[in-house]
Parts: C-alpha cells; sequence; structure tokens
C-alpha cells in the first residue's frame, strides 16, 4: 500500500472536519434538482483557496463525491435525477418508493455510493498510471461510438419499446445540434429566436424534461404522492445490508464498471450508471423485475456513478486532462495551488496526491452515517409534505434551478417548453431518459463524428475509419449486443416450457 | 390497464418525427459541410428508425399502457402557470412573479377545502420556501435575480 503515512496525515481533525462538511454541502446541493456536482463544486471552491493543497483537495473530492450521491434523493423520491449521473436511478429508485420503500431505496443508494466511492479511490490509489495510459487509447471515433452505446443503452434499459428509445436518442441528438455549431461555427436550427444561439442547456433541459412531467402528474389527481406503507422508525440498515451483501458481485462490477468508463474523458457518471445498471439486469436472474423497482438496479447505477469519481480523478492527476466536468473545475483549482498534474505528479508531489486519495477514502466512509441521516430526513421530508405544499416547492426549484445556471430567463422558459414537449411526448409513450442522454452526449458524439469523419476522410474511406478500428470493433460488438441480446434471448428460451420463474 | 391493440399514438408520432428529421435534413442545406454532417445523418437515421417503428406498428398489435388518468383542466392550469413564471420573471421581476405564480401552483394542486388555518399554514410554507431558496440563491451563491418593477 503506497505511502501509509500520509493515511495519518489525512487524519488530520480539520480534514475531518472538511471531509464531513463537504459531504453535507454536496449531498444537499445534489439533491437539489438544477444544482449538479459540477455546481456544487465550482461555487464551494473559491473557499479552499486559502487552504493547504491537500486539505483543498480532500475537501472538493468530499463536496464532489456528496453530489453525486445526494442526486440520487430526488431520482428516488421525485423521478427527477438530482445530477445527469441518477438518471438510471430512477428506473427502480421511483417504483420503490411508490411501492412505500422509498427508505429502503435511498438507503441502498447509501451502501452502494459508498462501495463504488470506496473501489473508485483503490482504483485511483492503486493503478492510477497504467489506467491513464488505456484512457489514450480512445480517439475520437470511439468516443462517438461511446456515446452511441450510452444511447443504445438508455433505448434498451428505458421503459417501452427499444425503436421508441432509439427514435428519442435521435430527438436528443437533434436538440443538441440546435445553436452555434462547435465544429464549423454554423448557427442551425435557431429560427429567428437569438436566445437559442447558444443551444439547449442540459441542466435546464434535464430540469424541465424530468420535473414538469411529475408536476403535471401530481397536480392531476387527489392521491397522496408516494405511499407510505409502514412507520418511518429507522433506516432498514439491516435488510439494506442484506440485500447488499446478497449483491456483492453486482456492487463489484457495477463499481469496476464506473471506475472504467470514468477515465474516460468525457464520459461521465450518466454513461457508467447506465452501462452497470444494463449489465446488472443482463446477467439477474430476476431481469424482469428490473424497472418495477428492483434494489439491484440502485445498487448497480449508484455504486457506478460514484465509483466514477475515483475514476475520474485518474486522467485528471495522471494526464492532466479532466476525466468528468466536476474534475476539470477541480483541475482549476490544482492549477491555483500551484501543483501541476502530470505523469510525475505521484513521484514528486506524492504527499499531497496520497493524502488527497486516503483523504477522498474518508469522505466516502463518513458519507455512510452523514448519507443516512440526511436520507432519512429527506424521506421523511418529502413523504410528509401535502402535494398542495410539494407541488408549488418543486415549481419554485425548478424555476430558480434552471435560472441559476447561467442567469439566463431564456433557459428557463426553454426548461418550460421542454418540460411540457415531454409530457406530451410522454402521452404518445416516449419517455424523457433516452432524450435527455441524447441532449447529455450529443457534443461528444457530434465532435467524435465530425473528427473521425476528417480523418477517415484524409485517410481515403471514412467508413472504414469508424468500423476498422479495434476499440470501435469492440464498443460496437457491444451496440449490437445491447440491442440483439433480448432478441436472441428470447429465441433461446422459446421452445423451452414456461419456467418456473 | 394494458390493452392490447395498434399502437395508434405510437404512429403519429413517429409520422410527426419522420417530418421533423425532413425538414432538419432541408434546413441544413445552407449549413457548411462540417456543420451539417452530423444532424443530416442523425435526422436521416430518425427518419429510417421511425419507418422501421410504424412498419412493426401495422404488423403486430401490441400491449398499449394507457396515460395517468386525471384533471385535464388542472394540468392545463399548471402549464399555463409555469409558462407564465418562466416568461414573466425578467420583466415583472423574479420574487414578484414567483410569489404570484407559488400561490397559483398551489391553489392548482389543493384537493382540500379551504380554511382560514390551512391559507394560513400554506402562506407559511410560501413565504418559507421562497424567503429561503430566494435567500439562498440572492445571498450565498449571489446569483443576480431580474428585478423588474421592483427596481
Amino acid at each position: 500500500m503506497p505511502g501509509i503515512e500520509f493515511l495519518i496525515k489525512a487524519l488530520t481533525p480539520l480534514n475531518l472536519l472538511l471531509a464531513v462538511g463537504g459531504v453535507v454541502a454536496g449531498t444537499v446541493i445534489g439533491a437539489l434538482p438544477g444544482l449538479t456536482a459540477t455546481m456544487a463544486v465550482a461555487v464551494l471552491v473559491p473557499l479552499t483557496f486559502g487552504m493547504e493543497p491537500a486539505s483543498a483537495l480532500i475537501a472538493l473530492g468530499a463536496i464532489y463525491t456528496g453530489a453525486i450521491y445526494g442526486g440520487a434523493y430526488a431520482a428516488v423520491l421525485l423521478n427527477t435525477p438530482g445530477t445527469p449521473s441518477a438518471i438510471a436511478t430512477t428506473f427502480d429508485g421511483y417504483p420503490m418508493a411508490k411501492r412505500g420503500d422509498g427508505d429502503l431505496a435511498i438507503t441502498l443508494a447509501c451502501i452502494a455510493s459508498v462501495t463504488g466511492g470506496l473501489v473508485g479511490a483503490a482504483f485511483l490509489l492503486l493503478l492510477a498510471p497504467p489506467l491513464a495510459k488505456f484512457a489514450l487509447k480512445f480517439g475520437p471515433v470511439e468516443y462517438f461510438w461511446l456515446a452511441v452505446f450510452g444511447l443504445t443503452l438508455i433505448a434498451a434499459l428505458s421503459e417501452g419499446s427499444v425503436l421508441r428509445g432509439l427514435i428519442g436518442g435521435c430527438i436528443g441528438l437533434l436538440l443538441s445540434a440546435m445553436g452555434t455549431a462547435e465544429v464549423g461555427g454554423d448557427i442551425r436550427y435557431t429560427g429567428d429566436f437569438k436566445s437559442l444561439l447558444g443551444g439547449i442547456d442540459v441542466i435546464s433541459a434535464l430540469i424541465g424534461l424530468y420535473c414538469v412531467p411529475v408536476l403535471m402528474d401530481l397536480v392531476a389527481t387527489p392521491d397522496p404522492h408516494l405511499k407510505l406503507t409502514h412507520e418511518v422508525a429507522g433506516f432498514r440498515l439491516k435488510e439494506a445490508l442484506n440485500i447488499a451483501w446478497k449483491a456483492k458481485g453486482n456492487l463489484a462490477r457495477s463499481s469496476v464498471i464506473g471506475t472504467l468508463v470514468g477515465i474516460l474523458p468525457g464520459a461521465g457518471g450518466s454513461i457508467s450508471s447506465l452501462v452497470a445498471y444494463g449489465e446488472a439486469r443482463r446477467v439477474s436472474r430476476n431481469a424482469s423485475n428490473f424497472g418495477k423497482g428492483e434494489p439491484n438496479g440502485i445498487l448497480a447505477t449508484e455504486s457506478a456513478n460514484n465509483a466514477t469519481v475515483g475514476g475520474g480523478f485518474v486522467p485528471t492527476l495522471v494526464l492532466g486532462i479532466p476525466g468528468t466536468p466536476p474534475d476539470a473545475v477541480i483541475l482549476g483549482a490544482l492549477l491555483v495551488q500551484g501543483i501541476r498534474t502530470g505523469p510525475s505528479l505521484f513521484s514528486e508531489q506524492s504527499q499531497i496526491v496520497y493524502t488527497f486519495i486516503y483523504g477522498l477514502f474518508l469522505a466516502t466512509i463518513l458519507m455512510l452515517p452523514v448519507g443516512l441521516v440526511i436520507g432519512r430526513y429527506a424521506f421523511k421530508s418529502i413523504v410528509s409534505i401535502p402535494k398542495a405544499a410539494l407541488v408549488p416547492s418543486v415549481a419554485f426549484l425548478t424555476i430558480i434551478g434552471s435560472y441559476a445556471v447561467h442567469n439566463n430567463a431564456h433557459e428557463t422558459q426553454q426548461m418550460v417548453v421542454l418540460g411540457l414537449m415531454a409530457w406530451v411526448l410522454g402521452r404518445f409513450g416516449f419517455t424523457a431518459s433516452p432524450i435527455v442522454l441524447g441532449l447529455i452526449l450529443g457534443t461528444i458524439a457530434e465532435s467524435g463524428f465530425v473528427q473521425g469523419y476528417l480523418i477517415g476522410n484524409a485517410k481515403g474511406s471514412a467508413l472504414m475509419e469508424f468500423l476498422t478500428r479495434p476499440l470501435s470493433i469492440a464498443i460496437i460488438a457491444f451496440i449490437l449486443l445491447t440491442l440483439l441480446y433480448p432478441l436472441l434471448k428470447s429465441r433461446i428460451s422459446a421452445p423451452k416450457p414456461p419456467s418456473h420463474e | 390497464m394494458n390493452k392490447s391493440k395498434r399502437d395508434l399514438s405510437g404512429i403519429i408520432a413517429s409520422i410527426v418525427f419522420a417530418v421533423i428529421g425532413g425538414l432538419a435534413i432541408y434546413h441544413s442545406r445552407d449549413f457548411s459541410p462540417l456543420g451539417s454532417v452530423f444532424p443530416r445523418t442523425i435526422a436521416a437515421a430518425m427518419i429510417v428508425l421511425c419507418a422501421v417503428y410504424v412498419a412493426v406498428a401495422l404488423l403486430r398489435p401490441i400491449d398499449i399502457e394507457r396515460p395517468q388518468p386525471g384533471s385535464a383542466a388542472r394540468r392545463v392550469a399548471l402549464a399555463i402557470a409555469l409558462l407564465a413564471w418562466a416568461l414573466l420573471l425578467e420583466p415583472v421581476g423574479f420574487l414578484l412573479t414567483s410569489i404570484v405564480c407559488f400561490a397559483a401552483t398551489l391553489v392548482i394542486a389543493n384537493y382540500d377545502r379551504w380554511t382560514p388555518r390551512l391559507a394560513v399554514v400554506y402562506a407559511a410554507v410560501g413565504i418559507l420556501v421562497l424567503g429561503t431558496l430566494y435567500g439562498v440563491f440572492s445571498y450565498v451563491l449571489q446569483v443576480p435575480f431580474p428585478k423588474g418593477v421592483m427596481l
């Protein structure tokens, strides 16, 4: 174990306080729809400028990891992902909450987040340099296919047919093309609206596409928002630990997936949680329960997205390339502190790096008690608030959250219009998740596609560039497997008599 | 309750999306080659997917999940309130618009009989929620909200 002496340095009272404070602040900010992990880190980063570099990093790592976990609250209790990483958590979290197991879902999310966070931090501690070299093998074409893989996964996994999901993904990608093109600088699909020149903001769209349809259905009936089938007396920790122990394989696999996807710059928690969810469902004996409140779904997504935190720090620290958007903010903070990231960081400034990594372990472990306590009160509050107070409160959060992203009223208008559009599309059987992911991945997909197209044309064939690179072939194989697996599975199992399941 | 029949709503939506895809390709004629290659490819893929969807939906009936029932009037009222909230916050002012629209959405969402006690409780909830969040965003996070007519 490298530098155990740094563990002792990380355990100072100040660092412990910063870790607890960071986790609390991050969890609360991440829980509010519209306030992402990136915003949480960006807003609080100036507070760290006067600190020792290692302490500053511990505080920022704690805020980041807390915010990713906090995103699960709104996903479970309001069917609205607090952060894009929690999109897949809505699939089973909200059905669990609706049937009266919201408290169990929150506790499972906490356990999974801690497990994933620890695995990600362990990879960062032990395998950072070789993993960073792997990330460099991904070129523009691979990033394009990775985005397509993410969209294929969400189409296959979200409610409704795969075709509808793929069409939804295309809608999201077309929406992401609105505004000024990143490659070429064209003004596209803006009509006469100057407010669309900057394109559609992903966070405002995320808030609208998820929150507004929920509000529209909440006001339509007098039924209570969530069922409460039992007295909320504890955390249901023992029950959750039993479920998590039985699903240890799922937790380990999802955490490793989260870490590996996290080291790919730009991919982030939204893809890792989907990949982990898809794998969990594929290997599960209860695959048909996924999407209906299956605890393994929450364990997969929450462990994966928190493992992305450690994974994302690998290219950030070793290569100076931010793995995820919050890493970009943290990279900026590192430069302010006078730390130069790069391959030599682990040898030349080992004290700072290892103290930070142990601090990340510390913050992740502290997330268990902190997260359980905050989660319990979040659950109790949401179930006990009458609908007449909940609806305007959530509506105000959507308005203030979408405005605060860039202090722009146009983005609030976009949020409402997209939300109303999502509600109408929902009536036609098209869910929000593929559209949101299309919007999120649109930039990665387009820049990868256009760069690959240019490189391919320069070499003589764009098609060959997209189809013949070894890593591309591997990702394409996964895409085909995702699309065809349900079909193959049903064909293989068709001649057999109905199983006992 | 699910009912097995032809997915008419899905067919209509797919035709609409195919038309949108066609319009996206048509409007991309003025873009540079680099700016048009991605949206054209995606629009073409969407048209193909929509065509496949329509063909599949016509060939075999599927289980259609009925949309959640409920009051259309309240939904329309909420949609109007949210649109007004978003459109008026700049000219009228963030705080004033939020107070009015918060109250409107509260009235739309309430199914209980109004009593003086209920009105006082909900007014207190409104002041607490609006005051806390506005205070945090305005003074802690330094978000410059539009003042509008309150200037």
